[in-house]
């Protein structure tokens, strides 16, 4: 019995030390980049198979790794689709074109991360999706203000740069070194100024406005910035609420609005949302003038759910397929992009390709995949890129954020091939031969 | 005010009738199977796309589709409750949750790789309609779920009062165990409960499909207040999702238009508590026999 249980002992010391043995061999020997390299000094990490990829430098570096961090499931999963195709367009197209000339024609290759449409869980999937990619040399992301808030500091503490798309003014107040906002934060200011513009040059007569806005921080912030520009430039507010986002019924809300009597609506919503509202106000038959805040009111699903009733509805966008600052080299991307994906280059896909690019242009002036460097280069870039704004150039401030990025307001309409796109009507020096098309 | 007060009124009734019909089916499986069907929303979510992929196929509007759902719905109903629910029959309450709450997440996932995540929707020409009563106005879409939760709701009614099949599934849903040996096939019973409450769920996906548009999530806007409509309602009661539906609809919209539109479902949760404080087992619950 003595003898068995020595036995029985010995084998499961070994197999203990098997196991404890076997969990050694398979943790990453780094799992987060071990120290601060310097430009074009680093050795190449050399993977399994021969090839490298991504914390690296110098000509032997093949594939960059770079996060995609949007929702590609959950209640704003269609958002992901457009922000996933637009990383993936500029990174076939940048590959196609040579890739990183300055790293020896190194590809790039895209690593998603599933945000869930869920803010609570987004920093999660940040941190488990770069734990498995510690490679990953740069991120974009995030299809929505709330994300990148909850991300950020995951990216902070790994040292790579995040180019993201939230159009939030409290990304950059969160004072990250490592997270860029090349999108423009100020939604409410080119609003307020265009129904400023549709008065003086098309007498509207605009004078009561009413502002509803979904419950996150993009809802906030937009609404916020709407109220305050709204009140000091002469127009009184005569409504302003926030509702649940992805809630079941706007029509308390719509009552509400309709009794206030405001003659132009600011709503700021994602897709579900912006329909539900659209569709309970022709229920309720409503008609006020409607200048939607991005997101929902640009997609092309929107298009698809309301039809003909489409035509003429005025939005915000950070950025659109057809403005003048789509010229030169990219004046092929967005019809490009609609040939291969089968519907026009959305504010988010458009978006997403211009962070890709920008990120690609930041490994070309640094030449080097370290995180640090990377961030300073995207930081000193001076750049043309389809964001357009008051210069054209990028210009990204000590807190990430593009000082010179203007929004653009689009008006949805038909084309010759009988689909509905949103044109970009103002500012006039973005809207080329686009006119705004009365509306009254 | 009067007229806010009034409008909320009229949008709370023809969201009660949409929440009611939700509700419906998931107090049925409870009644007789005694089991809470999490994975109710993912049911009616499969129901739109079953709208959508049939007005593919026949072009004819989502209302003339309803047989066909309903057919469809059947069948889908029929091969989950073989592979999964039957094998769980009897079993805890734990049981049932755990499965159906994995049941939800699969039937989502699966959803977005069959349809993908990009929202679509069923044409209809009455998504924007209304019928107006002077100045007040009723949401056409919304108006005819209402009426047709109603409909529905009264059949389900007559069917369970009126039908061997519908005692049947009452006697089993008193004691399982002594309809068996009253001669009752409880396993029809269970079977036949579960597959109906499918096609009620499939059928009120089909109703919502001019209001909604379709996504692999859709399912969960409503799960939550279907849920407290059945306890509220009494859990089993076919009439109480009736009347707790409509009475939850009405709440929401008038603290929603009356004090801010944030505290609609705040509103909802005061009013679940303040009925289950003076009616524990829910306005028509029977409650349990204390020995």
């Amino acid at each position: 019995m003595k003898k068995r249980r020595t036995i029985a002992a010995m084998t499961m010391a070994m197999v203990m030390a098997v196991c404890l043995a076997g969990c050694g061999g398979d943790k990453p020997e780094e799992t987060k980049k071990p120290e601060t390299k310097t430009a074009g000094t680093e050795a190449a990490e050399e993977k399994k198979d021969g090839e490298t990829s991504g914390k690296a430098s110098g000509e032997s570096v093949e594939t960059i790794k770079i996060g995609a961090f949007f929702n590609f499931s959950g209640a704003n999963a269609d958002t992901g689709i457009l922000d996933g195709d637009g990383a993936q367009f500029a990174v076939d197209w940048i590959n196609e074109n040579g890739g990183i000339k300055s790293l020896g024609g190194a590809k790039l290759e895209l690593v998603n991360g599933d945000t869930l449409s869920d803010s609570a869980q987004a920093k999660a999937v940040a941190e488990r999706v770069i734990s498995e990619n510690p490679d990953m040399v740069a991120a974009v992301g995030a299809g929505g203000s709330g994300y990148t808030v909850a991300m950020g500091s995951v990216f902070e503490k790994n040292e790579i740069p995040y180019v993201q798309n939230g159009v939030s003014a409290s990304i950059p107040e969160q004072g990250y070194s490592y997270t860029f906002q090349p999108v423009p934060n100020i939604f409410g200011q080119t609003q307020i100024e265009f129904i400023q513009y549709l008065n003086e040059e098309y007498d509207y007569g605009v004078t009561k406005v009413g502002i509803i806005y979904e419950d996150t921080d993009y809802g906030i912030s937009t609404a916020q910035g709407n109220l305050d520009l709204a009140k000091s430039a002469g127009l009184e507010v005569v409504f302003n609420e926030s509702f649940p986002a992805n809630g079941s019924d706007v029509s308390s809300l719509i009552t509400n609005l309709k009794a206030s009597g405001a003659e132009m609506v600011l709503p700021v919503a994602f897709t579900q949302d912006a329909k539900l509202i659209f569709n309970t106000m022709s229920s309720m038959d409503y008609h006020p003038l409607i200048l939607g805040g991005g997101a929902g009111f640009l997609y092309p699903s929107f298009a698809e759910e309301l039809g003909d009733a489409v035509d003429g509805v005025l939005s915000v966008a950070s950025l659109n397929w057809d403005s003048t600052s789509f010229s030169g080299d990219f004046s092929e991307v967005a019809r490009q992009f609609e040939e291969k994906y089968g519907y026009f280059m959305s504010e988010h896909s458009a978006g997403t390709f211009n962070h890709v690019y920008i990120i690609a242009q930041g490994l070309e002036a640094c030449g080097t995949t370290d995180g640090a460097a990377l961030a300073e280069a995207i930081r000193g870039l001076s750049i043309e890129t389809v964001q357009g704004g008051k210069t054209g150039v990028l210009a990204l401030d000590e807190n990430g954020a593009n000082k010179d990025a203007l929004p653009v307001i689009v008006q949805w309409g038909k084309d010759e091939d009988g689909t509905y796109r949103p044109h970009t009507v103002y500012p006039v020096d973005q809207a080329g031969d686009n006119e705004f098309v009365s509306v009254k | 005010m009067s007229w806010k007060i009034i409008q909320a009124v009229i949008n709370g009734i023809l969201n009660g009738g949409v929440y009611a019909i939700v509700a419906v089916g998931l107090t049925i499986v409870y009644g007789v199977m005694k089991m809470i069907n999490f994975a109710n929303g993912e049911f009616l979510m499969f129901g739109m796309y079953f709208t959508y992929l049939l007005y593919q196929v026949t072009g004819w509007t989502c209302y003339a589709l309803i047989p066909l759902v309903a057919v469809v719905m059947a069948a889908f109903g029929w091969v989950v409750y073989k592979l999964v629910i039957e094998r769980i029959v009897g079993r805890d309450s734990t049981t049932y949750i755990m499965i159906t709450v994995g049941l939800s997440y699969f039937l989502m996932n699966l959803a977005q790789i069959l349809f993908s995540a990009t929202p679509v929707s069923v044409p209809s020409d009455i998504k924007t309609a209304s019928v107006k009563l002077g100045s007040f106005s009723a949401s056409l879409p919304r108006l005819i779920a209402f009426l047709a939760a109603c409909v529905l709701i009264f059949a389900v009614w007559l069917f369970m009062q009126k039908t061997y099949m519908g005692r049947a599934m009452r006697a089993t849903s008193e004691k399982a165990e002594v309809a068996q040996i009253l001669g009752i096939n409880t396993k029809v019973a269970f079977t036949v409960a579960f597959v109906l409450s499918l096609v009620l769920a499939g059928v009120a996906g089909l109703l919502l499909t001019p209001i909604y548009t379709i996504y692999p999530s859709v399912g969960s806007v409503l799960k939550t207040t279907a849920l407290m409509i059945v306890v509220l309602g009494g859990m089993g009661s076919i009439p109480g999702a009736l009347l707790g539906g409509i009475i939850v609809g009405i709440v929401e919209a008038l603290v929603g238009t009356l004090i801010d539109a944030n505290l609609g479902p705040a509103g909802i949760f005061v009013v679940f508590l303040l009925i289950l404080y003076i009616r524990p087992q829910g306005l028509f619950g029977k409650g349990s026999r204390v020995a």
